[in-house]
């Protein structure tokens, strides 16, 4: 039975050769959907990957209750420290021991790596700004609410026109 | 130039989600029995009265009561989950208060009012995958409010169970449906954020048939598992939204009345500015874009002042971490006891009500007990 199926399919398969070899290449309608699909294609890679502002950080601004506590730009240096900031400079980067709503926040500049991340802090039993990932890109932010401090890229475009929920 | 499109208010369901996936083995967890204890006291939130006399405002405490953990336990309620719902809508009115048609004010990942994008016309909403990184569905809104709850947000496993923060009001325990995530497009997002919790306790087969029956004047959607494949379930028609992820394929539900709206043009000369609120353990934030002239600029600082002041309010009525907040009073009451309250929380006590009825218990507010039990308030 098995070798009856497989004559005939070789029969059929023969003949689907055949056919093809008879057509052209291409025919219009298929070249329609080919370059619909390559638009397609284009289009979400357009939209996904390079829409997304992931260009290597400038810097960094934090602020406590929206005002700027410090701010710091890894071309020209530091722009802005308020008394809050408790700052040791080091070898390849900057710490930071922010003073907020009686508790700290420590915060590590990594000058080489161009990224920022918070380190310490006592803000609650979570401590969910410690696990939040280093800032490397102008795509993301750091936010403690307890504290409430955020720490967020240079220019950072909070109204890019999309929310994510 | 690259051009940004991406906003990362992500916060809140974030740090929910590495906190407590990382920190959830080894809880006590309460008995069967001990849980069906509490799910019969919030069964009782029915019975809560609203009195409004003499220009006070009052709440009654049912008489119930229960014998759970060695302690008689009187009706205790967490009004968190609708709270930061009737915060962005109360922001929502501010908004057109101060003649502002363009901007946002989002909760976390919970509640959103959307005004006017000044360049795109809308806001591309896009919501959170429940079980992998980046988005699964994306729609453009203006002038709208949404709101979304999902099984991700706050979870913990333990052996080989994953228990969210969403309690089943009648089995007393983490929901064990099997629905991920719920959104509720329109109206108000006080009334979706009940109406995203009910949902999910629901379970697919009832969520698809309340949606279809009850919900024909908004847009809803729930994420499910069927037959091991992810799955948006919806009434909004397929033209409207954008499957943002391979692992989900879209099934109508029924179809919403609400038609789309054609995009406004993008307006001139508008800027914008953003400041950050931090109530009810989130981050809020708020974007308002506008030609900033003298009055517009005095207009935001107005707003931004009234905003502030509203969500201390809010806080100080419904908080459970304030203990004189007005619910913490209500809660530190005896069982049949008359509390007056302030017109916050009786106009939300009384939403609350409302929705409980509206999901026939699947909203229930009084699942207190059970919340602090499963560790989802210290």
């Amino acid at each position: 039975m098995a070798w009856f199926w497989g004559r005939t399919d070789e029969k059929m398969s023969l003949k689907k050769t055949e056919q093809v070899k008879k057509d052209k290449g291409f025919k219009l309608f298929d070249l329609i959907i080919y370059g619909a699909l390559v638009l397609l294609v284009t289009a979400l890679f357009l939209g996904i990957f390079l829409t997304r502002d992931t260009s290597p950080l400038t810097g960094v601004r934090i602020l406590y209750v929206n005002q700027t506590v410090y701010e710091y730009s890894f071309e020209d240096g530091e722009t802005v420290c308020a008394d809050c900031v408790e700052k040791r400079e080091e070898s390849g980067g900057i710490t930071l021991k922010i003073t907020a709503e009686g508790g700290f926040n420590t915060v590590y500049i990594d000058k080489a790596a161009h990224t920022v991340k918070v380190t310490e802090s006592d803000c609650s039993s979570h401590r969910d700004c410690v696990y939040f990932p280093a800032i490397a890109d102008n795509s993301s932010f750091i936010s403690c609410v307890p504290h409430k401090l955020t720490i967020e890229p240079l220019g950072y475009d909070y109204d890019n026109g999309t929310i994510i929920m | 130039m690259k051009k940004k499109l991406f906003c990362a208010i992500t916060c809140a369901a974030l740090s929910s989600v590495l906190i407590f996936s990382a920190c959830g083995s080894g809880r006590t967890l309460p008995s069967d029995e001990t849980a069906q204890k509490y799910a019969d006291l919030a069964s009782a939130f029915k019975d809560v009265s609203l009195l409004h006399e003499d220009g006070k405002y009052y709440a009654v405490k049912p008489q119930k009561t229960v014998e759970a953990d060695g302690q008689t336990l009187s009706l205790k309620i967490d009004l968190g989950g609708i709270g930061k719902g009737w915060a962005t809508d109360k922001v929502n009115s501010l908004f057109d208060k101060y003649g502002f048609d363009c901007g946002y004010f989002n909760f976390g990942a919970s509640s959103t009012a959307c005004k006017k994008h000044f360049k795109n016309g809308g806001y591309e909403m896009t919501l959170t995958h429940p079980r992998a990184d980046g988005t699964y569905f994306g729609i453009t809104l203006f002038d709208d409010v949404i709101s979304t709850s999902g099984d991700y947000e706050q979870y913990f496993v333990q052996d080989g169970v994953r228990y969210c923060h969403i309690m089943d009001p009648f089995t007393g325990k983490p929901v064990q449906t099997d629905v991920m995530t719920a959104t509720v497009i329109g109206t108000s997002a006080a009334q979706n954020d009940a109406l995203t919790t009910a949902l999910i306790a629901m379970g697919a087969e009832k969520a698809q048939n309340f949606i279809a029956e009850k919900l024909g004047d908004r847009r809803a959607l729930f994420t499910c598992v069927e037959d091991g494949k992810y799955k948006v379930k919806t009434n909004i028609s397929a033209g409207q939204y954008k499957i943002l992820s391979s692992d989900f394929t879209a099934e109508s539900v029924a179809i919403s009345q609400c038609e789309e709206k054609p995009l406004p043009a993008p307006k001139e000369n508008y800027t914008n500015k953003s400041l950050a609120y931090y109530s009810m353990n989130t981050t809020a934030r708020l974007v308002v874009a506008a030609d900033f002239n003298e009055e517009n600029t005095n207009n935001f600082n107005s707003l931004s002042e009234e905003i502030t002041q509203t969500l201390s309010d809010i806080e100080n009525s419904l908080s459970t971490t304030i203990k004189t907040s007005y619910v913490n009073r209500f809660n530190d009451a005896a069982a049949g006891e008359k509390v007056q309250v302030d017109k916050t929380t009786y106009e939300v006590l009384l939403l609350a009500k409302e929705m409980y009825a509206f999901t026939e218990g699947f909203y229930n507010p009084a699942v207190y007990y059970s919340v602090v039990a499963y560790g989802f308030i210290q």
